[in-house]
């Protein structure tokens, strides 16, 4: 009993886990992708769209959804890496664009669907998406620590004038990062509508993408506290879940919901007190351009 | 292709690199005029001369930075063309830049790699990277925590790692851009000894710039002499003594004589005593500096850049702390004091930062004219401001000064160099200072603009105010400046009569070579 409930909050993990993990592999190269929020909507929309006409597979359908992020990234990266526009306004703009069009497009083109088919063998009552987001940290981790293009998104985003001294294309890494995090942050929301609430209403990413994007900042910037924060997440979610479902006496129900949301809240003040820019990238958000 | 060139015989080795005939023009300016250059093997060359006399375009060439108009370069004898700092590497050619290009977040071993990684399949090898680097640690004394990250380190080991970086890149030519400006005492004489330490195997060169002449000699094996970009002359660094360089840094120009009227000298309008301050980064840039300005005089001070000027000027005006020491504007002490206190006592600032500082770029020429006075009487009523007033006052200056702008409500931020420092000259001499201190005012301007601002500051002079006149222009100071005080090293090296010293002793002087009593 214990631990079908422990699996089922689980199972809420990719949503967050790997949202965080796009986020976060963007923002290591330097470059805000602050449109988590609606790359998610996007991607939730693009999966059940592939779920209706790429014949009802659901592997099929996240892959397209990944795909699809993959192409938003590359137009955000387009935008601000190659063209300088200001990070924070045209993330902006592509959160309302990609939120609104999603919701557009589901009611517009797509009649109402509902994914029946589940994702496949369960293990220890997990779907595999979940261990798949486990294995993702794990590459994750190995890469940005042990290997040159890890060193080189590491570069890139802490100072991008010394790593193009040494060689490195800096458009490139930070082109590729947002691009590929983008994905990742879609295939959250694919992963939302096919397999948590198994069809599309909009707004139903409901501030997963912004909490995502907190996350970043509250592991510090960290592979590992990064990956531990999307975890306790996850569990506050759950906890927030079950509460609402049993009830506890004269706490209105209302104010269950946003507990996670001051969980982040507070987490984020704790962050800050701790240590205001510790560990953050030195070029977030700075445009590079060769004198 | 065969080298030509005859040696001279110093049992030295063989050329690996020369320079020919480098010509490079920038607008306005020949940068470098047809500088021949060599450097053999196992030789530190150092270039001196003055700021602006050539000596890092010269580099910027050889490293790729710049494109040069005419010359050739030849490495080991071949003929080659070098586009790009990259292409500079490829040819073995490392550079050490006055500022560091070192990543923050990554620790030091991952810095020193950076770009040449050793991998071991997927991985890096870190490993072997870290045996070689600590060969190389071994052999030239360059000791660096390996795992600490740059903010921990001081500046003279961020150097190092710089170091390390060309030379595990396999660097045979090094270029040090004034390598000592940054580092503190002690951590100097260990660059010097290390520079010869990396040269003594034959296996590294090293071009060496600096206008600290003790270093040159002390550091070198051969000195190139740059002045106005042209080669004075190569010379043994055993058979040169410094106040030969001095002559050669300086030159011995004609000096154009000012009319200088003799002025009445009357009280000290400013006076500093045993001042000391920091710089930006926390280290002692001003130590036990004493000098005063009288009514109708210029006090000139002379030096190289980053020799203390900047921060006296600063802890002056209020804009800096003063660790120890006062100063006294008018007979009150000011030490302490905000800008705002010090200004409402007469005293009028043109900073070296003209656009940072001088003006607020994006307010119209009208505002920026204003500016400080907004909310006093005549300009202000009340709450109020009064537009009419301010326009006619603004348009009057304009007249007045010769600002080129085709209207005062034109961003201020858009005029040339020379229109913004006659706004500033307009701005402060119509509040009618009794002390104006000028931070480098003519530099950056062409000669017309030069001159009027010179002229200017003169009759300001004659009619009895007190002028503290920062400046890099020797020139300049020998024939504005009653007095000159040179800075060398956080220390003014002495005060002297403009008449009784000549310009090579000031000269010896600005390059830390001589000091000379109040």
């Amino acid at each position: 009993m214990m631990l079908g409930a422990l699996a089922s909050i689980l199972s809420f993990f990719p949503v967050i886990g790997l949202a965080t993990l796009g986020g976060f592999l963007s923002q290591k190269s330097g470059v805000w992708n602050i449109a988590l929020e609606g790359v998610m909507a996007f991607g939730a929309f693009s999966g059940v769209l592939a779920y209706h006409y790429l014949g009802g597979s659901v592997w099929v359908s996240l892959l397209f959804g990944f795909l699809i992020g993959l192409v938003v990234g590359a137009l955000l990266s387009l935008l601000c890496v190659r063209l300088g526009l200001d990070q924070i306004v045209t993330g902006y703009g592509l959160w309302f664009i990609t939120e609104g069009m999603a919701g557009y497009l589901y009611y517009t083109v797509l009649p109402s669907v509902r994914v029946v088919e589940t994702i496949g063998p369960d293990i220890l009552s997990l779907d595999p998406v979940f261990y798949l987001t486990l294995l993702s940290y794990g590459v994750l981790y190995m890469v940005m620590s042990r290997t040159r293009h890890g060193l080189a998104v590491r570069a890139v985003g802490e100072s991008p004038r010394a790593a193009d001294t040494a060689g490195i294309d800096v458009g490139r890494v930070r082109g590729v990062c947002t691009a590929l995090g983008s994905g990742f942050v879609s295939l959250a929301g694919s992963y939302l509508s096919l397999v948590i609430l198994q069809g599309f209403t909009y707004r139903m990413v409901a501030g997963y993408g912004w909490t995502a994007f907190a996350l970043v900042l509250f592991g510090r910037w960290k592979t590992g506290s990064v990956f531990l924060g999307s975890l306790f997440f996850t569990l506050l979610i759950g906890l927030q879940t079950r509460l609402q479902v049993i009830g506890i006496g004269f706490i209105p129900p209302e104010f269950v919901v946003v507990l996670p949301h001051i969980g982040v809240i507070l987490a984020l003040a704790l962050a800050g007190a701790i240590g205001k820019r510790a560990g953050m990238p030195a070029a977030l958000g700075v445009h590079y351009e060769r004198e | 292709m065969k080298d030509t060139l005859e040696e001279p015989g110093t049992g030295r080795g063989p050329v690996i690199l020369e320079m020919r005939r480098i010509t490079k023009r920038f607008p306005g300016v020949v940068a470098n005029d047809r500088v021949s250059f060599d450097l053999r093997r196992g030789e530190v060359h150092c270039i001196v001369g003055e700021n602006g006399a050539g000596k890092t375009t010269l580099v910027n060439v050889l490293y790729g930075l710049y494109q040069m108009d005419e010359g050739e370069i030849l490495v080991e004898g071949q003929k080659v063309s070098i586009g790009s700092p990259r292409e500079a590497m490829s040819l073995d050619i490392g550079m050490i830049h006055q500022f560091f290009t070192l990543v923050p977040g990554l620790t030091v071993l991952e810095n020193i790699i950076l770009g040449h990684e050793p991998t071991q399949g997927p991985f890096l090898d870190l490993e072997r990277a870290k045996e070689e680097i600590l060969r190389l640690q071994e052999r030239f004394d360059l000791r660096v925590d390996l795992d600490a990250e740059p903010s921990q380190l001081a500046t003279g080991q961020k150097q190092k790692v710089e170091i390390l970086k060309a030379l595990y890149r396999g660097a045979k030519i090094l270029i040090m851009d004034e390598p000592t400006s940054v580092l503190a005492p002690g951590e100097k004489e260990e660059l010097i000894r290390n520079l010869r330490l990396m040269t003594e195997g034959g296996d590294l060169s090293i071009i060496f710039i600096t206008h600290k002449l003790p270093e040159a000699v002390a550091a070198s094996d051969r000195i190139t002499v740059l002045r106005k970009g042209r080669v004075v002359d190569t010379v043994e660094a055993g058979q040169v003594d410094q106040a030969a360089l001095a002559q050669m840094m300086v030159g011995r120009d004609v000096l154009f004589e000012a009319a200088r009227s003799e002025t009445v000298k009357g009280e000290r309008v400013l006076e500093v005593r045993d001042l000391e301050a920091l710089d930006d980064a926390g280290r002692r840039a001003l130590r036990g500096a004493s000098l005063y300005v009288s009514e109708g005089e210029i006090l000139g001070v002379a030096g190289v850049s980053g020799n203390g000027q900047k921060e006296l000027v600063e802890v002056i005006m209020g804009l800096r702390k003063a660790e120890r020491g006062e100063v006294i504007i008018k007979g009150l002490e000011t030490t302490g004091s905000s800008p705002k206190e010090i200004r409402g006592l007469g005293v009028g600032y043109i900073p070296e930062d003209r656009l940072g500082r001088g003006i607020l770029a994006h307010a119209t020429v009208c505002e920026n004219l204003v500016l400080g006075a907004h909310s006093k009487n005549p300009f202000a009523k009340g709450l109020f401001t009064d537009p009419v007033r301010i326009r006619e006052h603004a348009e009057r200056l304009v007249r007045e000064y010769g600002i080129e702008t085709p209207s005062v409500d034109k961003p201020a931020g858009k005029l040339s160099g020379g229109n913004i420092l006659k706004l500033i000259l307009a701005r402060e001499f119509s509040r009618d200072p009794d002390l104006l201190i000028a931070d480098k005012p003519t530099s950056g301007l062409d000669v017309g603009s030069e001159e009027s601002v010179r002229r200017r500051l003169m009759e300001e002079r004659s009619r009895g105010k007190a002028i503290l006149l920062v400046s890099e222009d020797l020139d300049e100071l020998m024939t504005m400046s009653d007095r000159i005080a040179v800075m060398y090293e956080e220390e003014i090296m002495g005060v002297v009569g403009a008449g009784e010293a000549t310009r090579e002793e000031i000269g010896e002087m600005i390059a830390g070579a001589k000091r000379s009593g109040p």
